[in-house]
């Protein structure tokens, strides 16, 4: 079933929409929380709670993409689950620190809106491979190993374009005048 | 702005990114390449098929879904029903594939299994042709492990005796979840009438170190046993175009040999003469159709051997038997070549140099470990294949690759690193176990790529 179908399902209050949902995507969601929570009883409890947050929501909102909106509810309620754990197995501290070596020295507070902008002006600069590897490790939190058996690359090679992706958000924040 | 503050604040990417890298293509690993022993190549004739008839699978799909959901247990696969047509969304990143399955190229299978451990899977079709089967299989057990304990699944290819082969194979994700397509190349063997495809079930354990020697094991706990008959009217589909020219590029000889073209794929066979001066690292070759369409070659669709009269090579394009095309026109674009005597490099700790350092690439340290080993750290320039241009150390005496010692991640013997000076250079080491001086020898890769200024064209009909 379409995504526009399944939303006009819950429109209706069908609850049908939900099973729709589970159909399509909840091996997606429980993949993303599990990347975040690395743990499955966690990472279903959040694909839980991400349709009922979809229930709730819809209506009013009438996503463009329901799998994308979806997949944000699934890692924002993966994320708070995962400050309440800590789990010290989980890619998450690794990739916190990898984002921090972006930002390296900014003691400052970014606008949200300037963050944004600022993402996604220099995603736009990369080419699809980089812009999907980026995405899918920071936003997507897909560990080194996963990434490498994705992209058939071996995982020091994963590292060696992450790296200088990094390296080029680092100097592209530089050219456009933020602070670091 | 602190780590976590920044990783939550990557949900600020767009939704066209999102979508972007969570509809990306997925491809499994698993791929181990074949050599042909010999140039040999039998050629098949070129028979004729038929299409299957979609709605006869789809009735036997139905029939099969309303039996099996009596048992609950056996629910997960057969609520699953494919049409081919779905199954040609899901395969996007393969052209070849795509048209196969757009026509209705496919032997329906539709047959599952759930084992005692209560693991389930399906095999829904075969594409076959006289050079791969593929088979699609969906399970519930993920092809990952990620923490210890989980369990993993993976498929494997016997005869009908239940021996392994020595085909080639890789597995591949599909768009659809828990979908994979494993490709089974056949080169110089036939297509068989019946092939045993297993899915094994295993479970990640942490061994014991001292007694294993490894960290991480894994211990089978299950598998399932298709019996699969791939049907004669696939099994030697084949189109085959006799060639026999010789080029010159660059002024080195290239005998065409033939070009093979069945439905999932294209396959060109060339070989170098022996008296060449330099050896053919890689060519840029295209297929096109007599409407200017361009097939390109697949990705690492390349494999090589050598005999009497020098290395052949055959490279792997895109098919273009659907495209109903009167001629094929073959056009060379460019060459890269390793002059012969540059192949090879001795490492000498001794006097901390290696022969024929490829141009760029300098040696960052060279350094005696105690335990007998040997690190080279090379300063590489990035390119996609950085470490295979830069090859692998082998013995001089036996020319095998030499064991390399595990690097800290426990993986290859090698790493590498960005290097800090240019973000153009990459930093890679190798440590070889057991050094000893004037034993072992680097075999290059890296040669220079050669455009032509009018690209070579050969048509076949």
């Amino acid at each position: 079933m379409e995504d526009t179908q399944i939303v006009e399902l819950f429109w209706q209050r069908d609850k049908s929409a939900i099973r729709e949902v589970e159909r399509s995507y909840q091996h997606l969601l429980c993949h993303i929380a599990k990347n975040i929570t690395f743990s499955e009883e966690d990472a279903e409890e959040c694909v839980n709670d991400t349709y009922m947050k979809l229930w709730n929501a819809i209506p009013p909102e009438k996503p463009d993409s329901l799998k994308n909106y979806a997949a944000r509810i699934v890692r924002n309620l993966a994320i708070d689950r995962y400050r309440k754990i800590q789990r010290r197995d989980s890619e998450i501290p690794l990739i916190c620190e990898e984002l921090e070596s972006i930002f390296s020295d900014a003691g400052q507070d970014y606008e949200k809106i300037e963050l944004k902008e600022l993402i996604n002006s220099f995603l736009a600069s990369l080419g699809q491979q980089e812009r999907v590897l980026f995405v899918k490790r920071y936003w997507q939190t897909e560990s080194i190993k996963d990434l490498a058996n994705t992209f058939e690359m071996r995982e020091s090679a994963v590292k060696m374009r992450l790296s200088r992706t990094r390296e080029k958000f680092r100097k592209y924040l530089k050219k456009e005048g933020v602070q670091i | 702005m602190k780590g976590m503050d920044l990783y939550k604040a990557m949900d600020l990417i767009d939704d066209n990114y999102l979508t972007e890298a969570l509809e990306e293509n997925t491809r499994q690993t698993d791929k181990r390449v074949k050599y042909r022993k010999n140039e040999q190549g039998k050629r098949s004739k070129i028979p004729t098929w038929g299409k299957i008839v979609g709605s006869m699978a789809a009735a036997l799909l139905l029939v099969f879904t309303g039996i099996v959901n009596l048992f609950p247990i056996v629910a997960f696969a057969v609520n699953d029903v494919i049409f081919l047509g779905d199954l040609a969304k899901a395969v996007t990143f393969d052209p070849s594939m795509k048209a196969c399955l757009e026509n209705e190229y496919a032997q329906y299978v539709g047959e599952q299994k759930l084992t005692e451990e209560g693991y389930a899977s399906k095999v829904y079709y075969m594409v076959i042709d006289a050079s791969r089967v593929s088979i699609f299989y969906k399970t519930d057990v993920p092809d990952i492990a990620t923490n210890d304990g989980d369990v993993y699944s993976y498929p494997e290819i016997k005869d009908a005796n239940g021996k392994e082969m020595g085909c080639a194979t890789c597995m591949l994700k599909t768009e659809i979840e828990g979908l994979y397509e494993y490709q089974v190349e056949f080169e110089e063997e036939a297509v068989p009438e019946q092939l045993q495809f297993e899915i094994h079930y295993v479970k990640s354990v942490i061994a014991d170190a001292e007694k294993t020697g490894r960290l991480r094991t894994e211990e089978t706990i299950s598998k399932s046993v298709y019996q699969l008959y791939p049907e004669e009217k696939y099994r030697k589909v084949i189109k085959s175009y006799d060639i026999n020219q010789n080029i010159e590029i660059n002024g080195q000889n290239i005998w065409v040999e033939k070009l093979e073209v069945y439905p999932t794929q294209a396959k060109l066979w060339f070989q170098e003469d022996k008296d060449n001066s330099a050896i053919l690292l890689d060519m840029d070759v295209v297929l096109k159709d007599d409407e200017g369409r361009e097939y390109d070659a697949k990705a690492n669709g390349w494999t090589g051997s050598s005999n009497e009269r020098g290395s052949v090579i055959t490279k792997f394009y895109q098919s273009t038997y659907f495209s109903e095309t009167k001629e094929i026109t073959i056009e060379i674009k460019s060459a890269e070549w390793l002059a012969t005597e540059k192949r090879y490099g001795v490492i000498s700790y001794e006097n901390q140099t290696i022969e024929n350092l490829p141009e760029g690439v300098k040696i960052n340290e060279m350094k005696l470990n105690s335990d007998q080993s040997l690190t080279i750290e090379f300063c590489a320039p990035i390119e996609n294949d950085t470490l295979e241009k830069l090859g692998n150390p082998c013995s001089i005496e036996t020319g095998e690759v030499c064991n390399l010692v595990a690097d800290e991640n426990g993986e290859d013997g090698y790493s590498a690193k960005i290097s800090e000076e240019s973000l153009e250079y990459q930093i890679q080491r190798f440590t070889i176990a057991d050094y000893k001086e004037n034993a072992y020898e680097m075999e290059w890769g890296w040669g220079t790529k050669i455009k032509l200024d009018t690209p070579i064209e050969i048509v076949v009909k």
